[in-house]
Protein backbone atom coordinates (compact mmCIF):
# COMPACT_ATOMS: atom_id res chain seq x y z
CA UNK A 1 0.00 0.00 0.00
CA UNK A 2 1.21 3.51 -1.10
CA UNK A 3 1.09 6.19 1.85
CA UNK A 4 2.07 9.50 1.64
CA UNK A 5 1.48 12.46 3.20
CA UNK A 6 -0.99 15.12 2.17
CA UNK A 7 0.52 17.80 -0.12
CA UNK A 8 -2.27 20.33 -0.62
CA UNK A 9 -0.51 22.79 1.64
CA UNK A 10 2.98 21.92 0.49
CA UNK A 11 4.62 25.15 0.06
CA UNK A 12 2.12 27.12 1.68
CA UNK A 13 3.82 30.17 2.94
CA UNK A 14 3.92 30.41 6.70
CA UNK A 15 2.27 34.03 6.49
CA UNK A 16 -1.00 32.43 5.85
CA UNK A 17 -1.03 30.26 9.32
CA UNK A 18 -0.04 32.79 10.91
CA UNK A 19 -2.51 35.21 9.73
CA UNK A 20 -5.57 33.23 10.46
CA UNK A 21 -4.13 32.13 13.98
CA UNK A 22 -3.83 36.58 14.70
CA UNK A 23 -7.17 37.01 13.27
CA UNK A 24 -8.47 33.76 15.40
CA UNK A 25 -7.52 35.68 18.81
CA UNK A 26 -8.59 39.28 17.87
CA UNK A 27 -12.20 37.77 17.09
CA UNK A 28 -12.16 35.13 19.34
CA UNK A 29 -10.34 35.91 22.50
CA UNK A 30 -9.96 40.24 22.65
CA UNK A 31 -13.18 40.94 21.10
CA UNK A 32 -14.93 38.63 23.50
CA UNK A 33 -12.97 40.01 26.34
CA UNK A 34 -13.85 43.82 24.92
CA UNK A 35 -17.69 42.79 25.06
CA UNK A 36 -17.34 41.69 28.87
CA UNK A 37 -17.06 45.54 29.94
CA UNK A 38 -20.70 46.17 27.87
CA UNK A 39 -24.28 45.07 27.88
CA UNK A 40 -25.06 41.11 27.61
CA UNK A 41 -26.01 39.59 26.38
CA UNK A 42 -23.80 40.81 23.33
CA UNK A 43 -23.43 38.94 19.84
CA UNK A 44 -20.28 37.49 18.91
CA UNK A 45 -19.28 37.49 22.51
CA UNK A 46 -20.58 34.11 23.66
CA UNK A 47 -22.55 35.29 26.36
CA UNK A 48 -25.02 32.18 25.84
CA UNK A 49 -27.91 32.52 28.68
CA UNK A 50 -25.34 34.91 30.49
CA UNK A 51 -28.68 37.44 31.23
CA UNK A 52 -32.18 37.94 31.27
CA UNK A 53 -33.21 39.12 27.77
CA UNK A 54 -34.42 42.79 28.30
CA UNK A 55 -37.90 42.87 28.19
CA UNK A 56 -38.86 45.53 25.29
CA UNK A 57 -41.91 47.82 25.29
CA UNK A 58 -42.96 49.49 22.25
CA UNK A 59 -45.37 52.17 22.17
CA UNK A 60 -47.23 54.98 20.10
CA UNK A 61 -48.11 58.11 20.84
CA UNK A 62 -51.38 59.60 18.76
CA UNK A 63 -52.12 63.40 18.07
CA UNK A 64 -54.76 63.29 20.81
CA UNK A 65 -51.59 62.26 23.45
CA UNK A 66 -52.89 59.02 24.06
CA UNK A 67 -50.49 56.05 24.39
CA UNK A 68 -51.31 52.87 22.52
CA UNK A 69 -49.00 49.97 23.13
CA UNK A 70 -47.72 47.93 19.56
CA UNK A 71 -46.87 43.96 19.40
CA UNK A 72 -43.22 44.21 19.15
CA UNK A 73 -43.52 40.62 16.81
CA UNK A 74 -45.75 42.88 13.95
CA UNK A 75 -42.27 45.24 13.52
CA UNK A 76 -39.18 42.32 14.36
CA UNK A 77 -39.41 39.62 12.84
CA UNK A 78 -37.01 37.56 15.48
CA UNK A 79 -36.53 39.52 18.68
CA UNK A 80 -33.32 38.27 19.98
CA UNK A 81 -32.24 39.88 23.27
CA UNK A 82 -28.71 41.06 21.31
CA UNK A 83 -30.84 43.23 18.85
CA UNK A 84 -29.87 46.69 19.28
CA UNK A 85 -32.94 48.50 18.12
CA UNK A 86 -32.26 51.91 19.51
CA UNK A 87 -32.66 54.77 17.43
CA UNK A 88 -33.92 52.58 14.32
CA UNK A 89 -36.49 50.45 15.58
CA UNK A 90 -38.35 54.01 16.55
CA UNK A 91 -37.98 55.25 13.36
CA UNK A 92 -39.24 52.90 11.86
CA UNK A 93 -42.62 52.58 13.68
CA UNK A 94 -42.64 56.45 12.65
CA UNK A 95 -42.31 55.14 9.17
CA UNK A 96 -45.43 52.84 9.06
CA UNK A 97 -47.43 55.08 11.08
CA UNK A 98 -47.38 58.68 9.49
CA UNK A 99 -50.11 59.44 12.04
CA UNK A 100 -48.63 59.18 14.83
CA UNK A 101 -46.96 62.37 16.93
CA UNK A 102 -44.28 59.98 18.52
CA UNK A 103 -43.19 55.92 19.15
CA UNK A 104 -41.55 55.17 22.50
CA UNK A 105 -39.16 52.58 23.05
CA UNK A 106 -38.41 51.02 26.47
CA UNK A 107 -35.33 47.96 26.38
CA UNK A 108 -35.05 46.91 30.25
CA UNK A 109 -34.47 49.18 32.52
CA UNK A 110 -32.72 51.70 30.33
CA UNK A 111 -34.76 55.00 29.95
CA UNK A 112 -37.40 55.38 27.51
CA UNK A 113 -36.14 56.61 24.20
CA UNK A 114 -38.99 58.59 21.93
CA UNK A 115 -38.74 59.34 19.05
CA UNK A 116 -40.99 62.64 17.29
CA UNK A 117 -42.75 61.26 13.93
CA UNK A 118 -43.57 65.12 13.11
CA UNK B 1 9.82 26.28 24.53
CA UNK B 2 10.03 29.90 22.92
CA UNK B 3 7.09 31.59 21.15
CA UNK B 4 9.13 31.39 18.05
CA UNK B 5 9.61 27.75 18.61
CA UNK B 6 5.72 28.12 19.41
CA UNK B 7 5.20 29.46 16.15
CA UNK B 8 7.09 27.19 13.97
CA UNK B 9 5.59 24.39 15.59
CA UNK B 10 2.00 25.86 15.31
CA UNK B 11 2.91 26.28 11.60
CA UNK B 12 4.86 23.18 10.86
CA UNK B 13 3.19 20.47 12.49
CA UNK B 14 1.16 17.49 10.54
CA UNK B 15 -1.52 15.42 12.00
CA UNK B 16 -3.52 12.15 10.96
CA UNK B 17 -5.97 13.40 8.97
CA UNK B 18 -9.06 11.16 10.27
CA UNK B 19 -9.32 13.67 13.02
CA UNK B 20 -10.72 16.63 10.95
CA UNK B 21 -12.21 13.84 8.69
CA UNK B 22 -14.54 12.70 11.80
CA UNK B 23 -15.26 16.93 12.86
CA UNK B 24 -16.29 16.93 9.23
CA UNK B 25 -18.59 14.57 8.88
CA UNK B 26 -20.29 15.90 12.41
CA UNK B 27 -20.05 19.05 11.57
CA UNK B 28 -21.73 19.03 8.02
CA UNK B 29 -24.45 17.04 9.61
CA UNK B 30 -25.26 19.98 11.92
CA UNK B 31 -24.76 22.48 9.06
CA UNK B 32 -27.95 20.55 7.67
CA UNK B 33 -29.84 20.79 10.21
CA UNK B 34 -29.03 24.46 10.75
CA UNK B 35 -29.31 24.94 7.02
CA UNK B 36 -33.36 23.89 7.51
CA UNK B 37 -33.81 26.15 10.62
CA UNK B 38 -32.07 29.36 9.34
CA UNK B 39 -34.48 28.54 6.27
CA UNK B 40 -37.76 29.23 8.55
CA UNK B 41 -35.87 31.89 10.07
CA UNK B 42 -35.20 34.26 7.03
CA UNK B 43 -39.02 33.59 5.66
CA UNK B 44 -40.02 34.83 9.33
CA UNK B 45 -37.48 38.00 9.17
CA UNK B 46 -38.24 38.98 5.52
CA UNK B 47 -42.03 39.23 5.99
CA UNK B 48 -43.63 42.52 4.63
CA UNK B 49 -43.86 45.70 7.20
CA UNK B 50 -40.89 44.14 9.08
CA UNK B 51 -37.28 45.85 10.16
CA UNK B 52 -34.18 44.95 8.58
CA UNK B 53 -31.48 45.78 10.96
CA UNK B 54 -28.00 45.06 8.97
CA UNK B 55 -24.99 44.77 10.75
CA UNK B 56 -22.83 46.47 8.50
CA UNK B 57 -24.65 49.25 6.49
CA UNK B 58 -22.62 48.27 3.38
CA UNK B 59 -23.48 44.31 2.46
CA UNK B 60 -25.66 44.03 0.84
CA UNK B 61 -29.25 43.39 1.72
CA UNK B 62 -30.92 40.06 1.99
CA UNK B 63 -33.89 40.30 -1.07
CA UNK B 64 -36.80 37.61 -0.35
CA UNK B 65 -35.71 36.48 -3.91
CA UNK B 66 -32.00 35.31 -2.53
CA UNK B 67 -33.25 32.88 0.44
CA UNK B 68 -34.32 30.13 -1.85
CA UNK B 69 -31.07 29.91 -4.11
CA UNK B 70 -28.88 30.79 -0.51
CA UNK B 71 -30.75 28.14 1.37
CA UNK B 72 -30.28 25.61 -1.43
CA UNK B 73 -26.47 26.46 -1.71
CA UNK B 74 -26.25 25.81 2.10
CA UNK B 75 -28.24 22.15 1.80
CA UNK B 76 -26.11 21.27 -1.28
CA UNK B 77 -22.53 22.73 0.51
CA UNK B 78 -23.40 20.58 3.84
CA UNK B 79 -23.78 17.16 1.55
CA UNK B 80 -20.48 17.84 -0.03
CA UNK B 81 -18.60 18.71 3.08
CA UNK B 82 -20.19 15.67 4.78
CA UNK B 83 -19.84 13.43 2.30
CA UNK B 84 -16.00 14.34 1.36
CA UNK B 85 -16.77 15.53 -2.13
CA UNK B 86 -14.97 18.57 -2.92
CA UNK B 87 -14.69 19.24 0.69
CA UNK B 88 -12.55 22.24 1.24
CA UNK B 89 -14.48 24.01 -1.97
CA UNK B 90 -17.90 23.17 -0.11
CA UNK B 91 -17.05 24.42 3.34
CA UNK B 92 -15.59 27.64 2.49
CA UNK B 93 -18.86 28.48 0.04
CA UNK B 94 -21.07 27.32 3.10
CA UNK B 95 -18.82 29.54 5.58
CA UNK B 96 -19.46 31.94 3.24
CA UNK B 97 -22.68 32.10 2.97
CA UNK B 98 -23.13 31.79 6.97
CA UNK B 99 -20.84 34.51 7.11
CA UNK B 100 -22.92 36.41 4.57
CA UNK B 101 -26.16 36.45 6.22
CA UNK B 102 -24.86 36.70 9.58
CA UNK B 103 -24.14 40.53 8.51
CA UNK B 104 -27.46 40.38 6.59
CA UNK B 105 -29.55 41.23 9.44
CA UNK B 106 -28.80 41.16 12.90
CA UNK B 107 -32.25 39.20 13.75
CA UNK B 108 -30.42 36.40 11.77
CA UNK B 109 -27.77 35.69 14.26
CA UNK B 110 -27.47 33.26 16.98
CA UNK B 111 -24.61 32.05 18.59
CA UNK B 112 -24.85 28.01 17.08
CA UNK B 113 -24.66 29.69 13.91
CA UNK B 114 -22.28 31.48 14.49
CA UNK B 115 -19.69 28.62 15.94
CA UNK B 116 -20.96 26.51 12.82
CA UNK B 117 -19.76 29.32 10.28
CA UNK B 118 -16.68 29.65 12.11
CA UNK B 119 -16.04 25.86 12.97
CA UNK B 120 -17.12 25.34 9.02
CA UNK B 121 -14.63 27.38 7.74
CA UNK B 122 -11.47 26.43 10.33
CA UNK B 123 -12.05 22.87 9.11
CA UNK B 124 -12.20 23.76 5.72
CA UNK B 125 -9.02 25.82 5.85
CA UNK B 126 -7.61 22.11 6.34
CA UNK B 127 -7.08 19.12 4.11
CA UNK B 128 -10.85 17.90 5.85
CA UNK B 129 -11.21 16.04 2.59
CA UNK B 130 -7.62 13.69 3.29
CA UNK B 131 -9.83 11.05 4.84
CA UNK B 132 -13.13 9.04 5.31
CA UNK B 133 -14.10 11.22 1.99
CA UNK B 134 -15.44 10.10 -1.64
CA UNK B 135 -12.64 12.27 -2.64
CA UNK B 136 -10.05 10.28 -1.46
CA UNK B 137 -11.47 6.93 -2.68
CA UNK B 138 -8.92 5.06 -4.84
CA UNK B 139 -6.44 7.25 -3.89
CA UNK B 140 -3.20 5.93 -1.99
CA UNK B 141 -3.63 6.62 1.98
CA UNK B 142 -2.60 10.18 3.18
CA UNK B 143 -0.75 9.83 6.35
CA UNK B 144 -0.57 13.58 7.58
CA UNK B 145 -1.89 16.48 7.07
CA UNK B 146 -1.18 20.77 8.20
CA UNK B 147 -1.93 20.27 11.70
CA UNK B 148 -2.18 23.99 12.15
CA UNK B 149 -6.07 24.30 11.11
CA UNK B 150 -7.07 21.91 13.59
CA UNK B 151 -5.73 23.69 16.09
CA UNK B 152 -7.36 26.66 15.39
CA UNK B 153 -10.64 24.42 15.67
CA UNK B 154 -9.35 23.42 19.31
CA UNK B 155 -8.64 27.38 19.79
CA UNK B 156 -12.40 28.51 18.86
CA UNK B 157 -14.07 25.81 20.53
CA UNK B 158 -12.16 26.86 23.42
CA UNK B 159 -12.92 30.86 23.15
CA UNK B 160 -16.62 29.51 23.10
CA UNK B 161 -16.23 27.56 26.86
CA UNK B 162 -13.92 30.41 28.08
CA UNK B 163 -15.97 33.36 27.06
CA UNK B 164 -19.38 31.26 28.31
CA UNK B 165 -18.45 31.16 31.71
CA UNK B 166 -17.00 34.16 32.32
CA UNK B 167 -19.69 35.84 30.95
CA UNK B 168 -21.67 34.04 33.24
CA UNK B 169 -19.88 35.85 36.33
CA UNK B 170 -22.37 38.22 37.30
CA UNK B 171 -24.51 38.50 39.87
CA UNK B 172 -27.84 38.27 37.80
CA UNK B 173 -26.86 34.50 36.30
CA UNK B 174 -25.46 33.68 40.08
CA UNK B 175 -28.42 34.34 41.59
CA UNK B 176 -29.94 31.51 39.80
CA UNK B 177 -32.59 34.42 37.72
CA UNK B 178 -31.22 33.52 34.30
CA UNK B 179 -31.80 29.66 34.91
CA UNK B 180 -35.20 30.26 37.00
CA UNK B 181 -36.32 31.52 33.59
CA UNK B 182 -36.19 28.29 31.74
CA UNK B 183 -39.42 26.65 32.47
CA UNK B 184 -37.64 22.86 32.39
CA UNK B 185 -34.76 23.46 34.85
CA UNK B 186 -37.30 25.41 37.49
CA UNK B 187 -39.94 22.92 37.16
CA UNK B 188 -36.77 20.07 38.26
CA UNK B 189 -35.78 22.60 41.15
CA UNK B 190 -39.06 23.05 42.75
CA UNK B 191 -39.32 18.38 43.37
CA UNK B 192 -36.48 19.20 44.93
CA UNK B 193 -36.24 19.25 48.92
CA UNK B 194 -34.95 22.30 49.86
CA UNK B 195 -35.29 26.31 48.79
CA UNK B 196 -35.60 26.30 44.77
CA UNK B 197 -33.51 29.42 45.32
CA UNK B 198 -30.92 27.73 46.70
CA UNK B 199 -30.18 24.90 44.16
CA UNK B 200 -30.82 27.78 41.15
CA UNK B 201 -27.94 29.00 42.41
CA UNK B 202 -26.19 26.09 43.17
CA UNK B 203 -26.89 25.42 39.43
CA UNK B 204 -25.64 28.27 38.63
CA UNK B 205 -22.18 28.36 40.12
CA UNK B 206 -21.97 25.08 39.08
CA UNK B 207 -22.44 25.01 35.51
CA UNK B 208 -19.84 27.76 35.37
CA UNK B 209 -17.70 25.97 36.62
CA UNK B 210 -17.96 23.05 34.50
CA UNK B 211 -17.91 25.68 31.33
CA UNK B 212 -14.34 26.77 32.56
CA UNK B 213 -12.88 22.78 33.62
CA UNK B 214 -14.21 22.22 29.96
CA UNK B 215 -11.91 25.21 28.67
CA UNK B 216 -9.50 24.20 30.15
CA UNK B 217 -9.57 20.46 30.68
CA UNK B 218 -9.49 19.30 27.43
CA UNK B 219 -5.94 20.68 26.86
CA UNK B 220 -4.34 18.57 29.54
CA UNK B 221 -4.11 14.75 29.04
CA UNK B 222 -5.02 13.97 32.50
CA UNK B 223 -8.13 16.04 32.82
CA UNK B 224 -9.48 15.38 28.87
CA UNK B 225 -11.66 12.32 29.71
CA UNK B 226 -12.98 14.28 32.68
CA UNK B 227 -13.63 17.52 30.66
CA UNK B 228 -15.08 15.30 27.62
CA UNK B 229 -17.72 13.72 29.86
CA UNK B 230 -18.67 16.95 31.51
CA UNK B 231 -19.23 18.41 27.93
CA UNK B 232 -21.58 15.12 27.54
CA UNK B 233 -23.22 15.93 30.89
CA UNK B 234 -23.50 19.81 30.29
CA UNK B 235 -24.76 19.93 26.87
CA UNK B 236 -27.29 16.38 27.63
CA UNK B 237 -28.56 18.51 30.16
CA UNK B 238 -29.24 21.70 28.21
CA UNK B 239 -31.09 20.00 25.69
CA UNK B 240 -33.36 18.13 28.21
CA UNK B 241 -34.05 20.86 29.98
CA UNK B 242 -34.22 24.14 27.61
CA UNK B 243 -35.22 22.41 24.79
CA UNK B 244 -38.78 23.46 25.33
CA UNK B 245 -39.89 23.57 22.03
CA UNK B 246 -38.79 21.74 18.79
CA UNK B 247 -37.02 24.68 17.62
CA UNK B 248 -35.08 25.37 20.80
CA UNK B 249 -34.36 21.51 21.14
CA UNK B 250 -33.41 21.43 17.45
CA UNK B 251 -30.57 24.40 17.84
CA UNK B 252 -29.36 23.32 21.12
CA UNK B 253 -28.54 19.99 19.30
CA UNK B 254 -26.79 21.87 16.45
CA UNK B 255 -24.73 23.37 18.60
CA UNK B 256 -23.90 20.61 20.57
CA UNK B 257 -22.54 18.79 17.48
CA UNK B 258 -20.76 21.56 16.64
CA UNK B 259 -18.83 22.26 20.01
CA UNK B 260 -18.38 18.61 20.72
CA UNK B 261 -17.30 16.93 17.44
CA UNK B 262 -13.81 19.22 18.22
CA UNK B 263 -13.45 17.54 21.26
CA UNK B 264 -11.75 14.82 19.18
CA UNK B 265 -9.00 17.40 17.97
CA UNK B 266 -7.89 17.05 21.34
CA UNK B 267 -6.91 13.37 21.30
CA UNK B 268 -4.91 13.94 17.87
CA UNK B 269 -1.34 15.26 19.41
CA UNK B 270 0.29 16.74 16.79
CA UNK B 271 3.52 15.17 15.18
CA UNK B 272 6.67 17.23 14.61
CA UNK B 273 8.19 17.64 11.46
CA UNK B 274 11.45 15.18 10.89
CA UNK B 275 13.75 17.40 9.69
CA UNK B 276 13.29 21.00 11.66
CA UNK B 277 12.92 23.45 9.14
CA UNK B 278 11.67 21.54 6.22
CA UNK B 279 8.49 22.09 5.16
CA UNK B 280 7.67 18.23 5.51
CA UNK B 281 4.87 18.07 3.36
CA UNK B 282 6.28 17.74 0.43
CA UNK B 283 5.15 14.27 -1.17
CA UNK B 284 7.23 11.68 -0.02
CA UNK B 285 7.46 8.94 -2.60
CA UNK B 286 7.78 5.12 -1.60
Amino acid sequence: MHHRPHNTDGFRPRLVPLTWLVLLLLTQFVLPALLLLGPRPARAGWQMYSAVPPQITLSLVTSSGAVEPLELADYVGSARGDLRLEGVLPAFVCQRHPEATAVRLQVGERPVEEQRCR
Amino acid sequence: MSLSHMLQHYTHATRDPRYLAFVRIIVGCAALLAGLETYGVLWRISRPGLIVLPVLPWVPRLEPGLIAPLATTWLICAVLFTIGLWARAAGLTLAGVIGYLLLSDQQVYSNHLYLLGLVVLLTALGACGAAWSLEARGRAPVVAVPGWPALLVQLQITAVYLFGGLSKLNATYLSGAVLAAQPGILAGVERLPGAPDTWLAILATGSIAVELLIAVGLWLPRWRVMAVLLGALLHGTIIVTMGDSLASAWQLTVFALTIMAPYALFFAPPTRPTSPGAATLAPHRP
